[in-house]
């Protein structure tokens, strides 16, 4: 896998050097890629999570990554600058997709229906509480780290838990 | 598996078990295998462009800017409304004396220099920070007074849950449906309500004015919609609510109660497409604004042909259709000691389509710099002010591109106060830096851009954050505009360097910024 990054990077960086279209060397990371190998189907999962829909959330991946790479000599953690990127993403896309679709979901893909209720009464919830329950009980994160990820209050995490597993408890209920 | 120790639920730890294997099971439901990196680098931006767009600049940066797809038409549409407002005051004050006559419905009379003038919600210059609580009714000064009493001490603190009702208020949306309600709009046949909080909300402390204290607000939107049946039902109409968090960042050390964030919601203010409420102003016992009707970007039907009824502190004073696109100017009496409420909702039949409202308080409460626009006095930096800036553009315009901004910052940068992992950012009052990177060699420059082509800056719904981790040597910035003045932040700068960076290249270093106010 390193031989392998090493190679890419030499050909990025021998792309870089022969075109006249690039306005600056991109910066190059070997880590990034190895998270790319090593944790892109974990990140597809947590996307998954977050949208409900296999496909977008590899899209989503797919984006995070490329943003990324554009930032990729800065990254300290390329790892959990990944993961606030897709949680970001979904984020949006959640938000988008709400406002655009206004509540009404599309018509599920018979191949992925499965009894679950609890499943579906994740999707009831806000984006705000969705993200956050996912990142805490899939993720296992602190609700700091949860705050620093979907940029708010440690206290807005916990709200937005607490209601979020009021919700589903409601809906399961009924 | 059970990561963390804390748990949420009230009596059932089998709950968060269940919803763990449930998350778990589905996750790994999902098989994805990584493309080829480097076909995926060929491919570039054809990945989800409708959440996000890249720009190549001129230079060797490359600013990212975000397409914020659905807020896009929201922006053109307040463009739009700006427009409408200049024109409006370009026209000039309207000689047409609508409504229903009364002492509270006579044209307003030359402006004096002892009139006061005020911001409504909607206007560039309302700051959501500061202006006075429309809802839940008694969130005023005394109750905010009662609020941070009770949060002194963990009794407190069970007590403003529970008889201050805090917890009622801890989530923005549903205090908006709230209000939305108590005005008329709810769902219900034949229409639905459907209600949002934009990208960035409540991420985006705002720095009260004057005052150094953190507030928080954010903004939720909303549209009414008929309920026919399809998946994108047309939309009656649009429009928004601004809200402001009672209890300042600062108070989050207060102990907890049964596991309610620190939250307390209160609206401050309501603006809606395709009706205006601008040019007020209260001069003595005498409260002056001008109404608009326009036809919307977003709303499938005109309503510019609905009558608008106009109540100011409860008092209806109009009732009728108003010309579009042309001010229609109203005076109303209110005692000098007493705040003005101004509501305008425009009626399909009984059925209230929209709301736009502000509170104004008399001048001599107005002491948090409330809804005054004359001027808006300058935002003090949070403490620590270490890595604070503020740069204050003005209005203008950034047509056609970002608006960009250099800043030849000085050397001595590190990330001291907030180490990579953004641990004290949430204290220091920059809660949107989540990504810290290394520090790095001496003075380097800094670009910041964002924006939408065609869009004056300021109608960016403000406040708005923007992490921001694109630069040539690694120092991230992110910007906050309110939507003006801009905030700047930066790691490990000290404030006094870090503001003559803004000064000296912000201000005069735009290269796409336009000082025109009526751009």
């Amino acid at each position: 896998m390193e031989g392998n990054a090493a190679r890419l990077a030499c050909v990025f960086m021998a792309m870089n050097a022969l075109s006249v279209d690039v306005p600056a060397p991109v910066p190059w990371d070997a880590a990034l890629i190895t998270v790319y190998q090593d944790r892109y189907r974990d990140l597809v999962r947590l996307a998954y999570l977050l949208t409900g829909q296999a496909a977008v959330a590899e899209e989503i991946v797919q984006d995070a990554f490329l943003a990324s790479h554009r930032t990729v000599d800065r990254l300290r953690d390329p790892y959990a600058y990944v993961r606030t990127a897709v949680v970001n993403r979904c984020y949006s896309w959640g938000r988008r997709l709400k406002l655009e679709r206004e509540r009404r979901p599309a018509p599920a893909d018979p191949a992925e229906l499965v009894a679950d209720e609890m499943w579906d009464a994740l999707a009831t919830l806000s984006e705000r509480q969705r993200t956050a329950i996912v990142l805490r009980f899939y993720e296992d994160l602190p609700d700091q780290r949860i705050a620093e990820i979907i940029g708010c209050r440690p206290a807005t995490v916990r709200t937005a838990i607490h209601r979020g597993l009021r919700e589903l408890r409601k809906v399961i209920d009924r | 598996m059970k990561g963390l120790d804390h748990h949420y639920s009230d009596t059932d730890d089998d709950f968060e078990d269940r919803l763990r294997a449930m998350l778990r099971r589905r996750a790994a439901d999902v098989h994805a295998e990584p493309p080829d990196w480097q076909d995926l680098l060929d491919r570039s931006n054809a990945v989800v462009v409708s959440l996000e767009t890249r720009r190549p600049l001129d230079g060797p940066f490359r600013a990212r800017r975000r397409r914020w797809t659905w807020l896009r038409p929201a922006l053109a549409a307040a463009a739009c409304l700006s427009l409408v407002m200049a024109a409006g005051i370009a026209i000039g004050r309207s000689t047409d004396q609508p409504g229903s006559g009364g002492s509270a419905d006579q044209p307003s009379g030359p402006a004096s220099d002892g009139e006061q003038t005020l911001a409504a919600a909607g206007s560039a210059s309302f700051r959501p920070a500061t202006a006075a609580p429309l809802y839940p009714e008694g969130t005023d000064a005394q109750f905010q007074a009662e609020v941070d009493d009770a949060l002194a001490t963990a009794e407190g603190a069970e007590q403003a849950a529970g008889t201050l009702g805090l917890e009622a208020l801890a989530d923005p949306e549903a205090v908006a449906k709230d209000y939305l309600a108590s005005v008329g709009i709810e769902d219900g046949s034949p229409y639905t309500l459907f209600v949002d909080t934009p990208v960035d909300a409540d991420r985006l402390d705002d720095i009260g004015a004057g005052t150094g204290r953190l507030v928080a607000t954010t903004t939720v939107w909303w549209s009414l919609r008929e309920d026919d049946g399809t998946s994108d039902p047309p939309m009656m109409s649009m429009g928004y609510v601004h809200l402001r968090d009672l209890i300042s960042p600062a108070e989050v050390a207060a102990p907890e109660v049964d596991g309610i964030g620190r939250e307390a919601w209160v609206v401050v203010g309501a603006a809606t497409r395709g009706l205006d409420l601008a040019d007020v102003r209260r001069e003595g016992d005498q409260v002056h604004f001008a109404v608009t009707t326009y036809q919307g970007h977003e709303p499938d039907y005109d309503t510019t042909n609905l009558p608008v009824q106009v109540e100011v502190n409860d008092q209806v004073i109009s009732d009728r259709s108003l010309e579009p696109n042309e001010p229609q100017e109203f005076t109303a009496s209110v005692p000098t000691d007493e705040a003005a409420t101004i509501r305008l909702q425009q009626m399909g039949g009984e059925q209230p389509l929209s709301v736009a409202e502000t509170k104004f308080l008399p001048a001599s409460d107005s002491t948090d710099g409330g809804s005054s626009t004359d001027p808006v006095p300058p935002a003090a930096p949070p403490t620590p002010e270490e890595g604070v800036g503020q740069a204050v553009l003005g209005d203008g315009c950034a047509p056609d591109l970002s608006l960009m901004l250099t800043l030849d910052l000085p050397s001595g940068f590190d990330t001291t106060a907030f180490p990579g992992d953004g641990q004290g950012a949430e204290t220091s009052g920059i809660p949107c830096l989540s990504y810290f990177a290394d520090p790095s060699d001496p003075a380097r420059t800094i670009v910041v851009g964002w924006g939408e082509p065609g869009f004056p800056v300021y109608e960016l719904r403000g406040p708005t954050c923007f992490p921001w981790g694109e630069t040539d040597e690694g120092a991230l910035v992110a910007v906050r505009s309110a939507p003006f003045p801009i905030y700047l932040f930066a790691t490990g700068v000290s404030h006094d360097d870090f503001q003559q960076a803004i000064s000296s290249s912000v201000l005069s270093g735009s290269e796409d910024w336009t000082a025109d106010e009526g751009c």
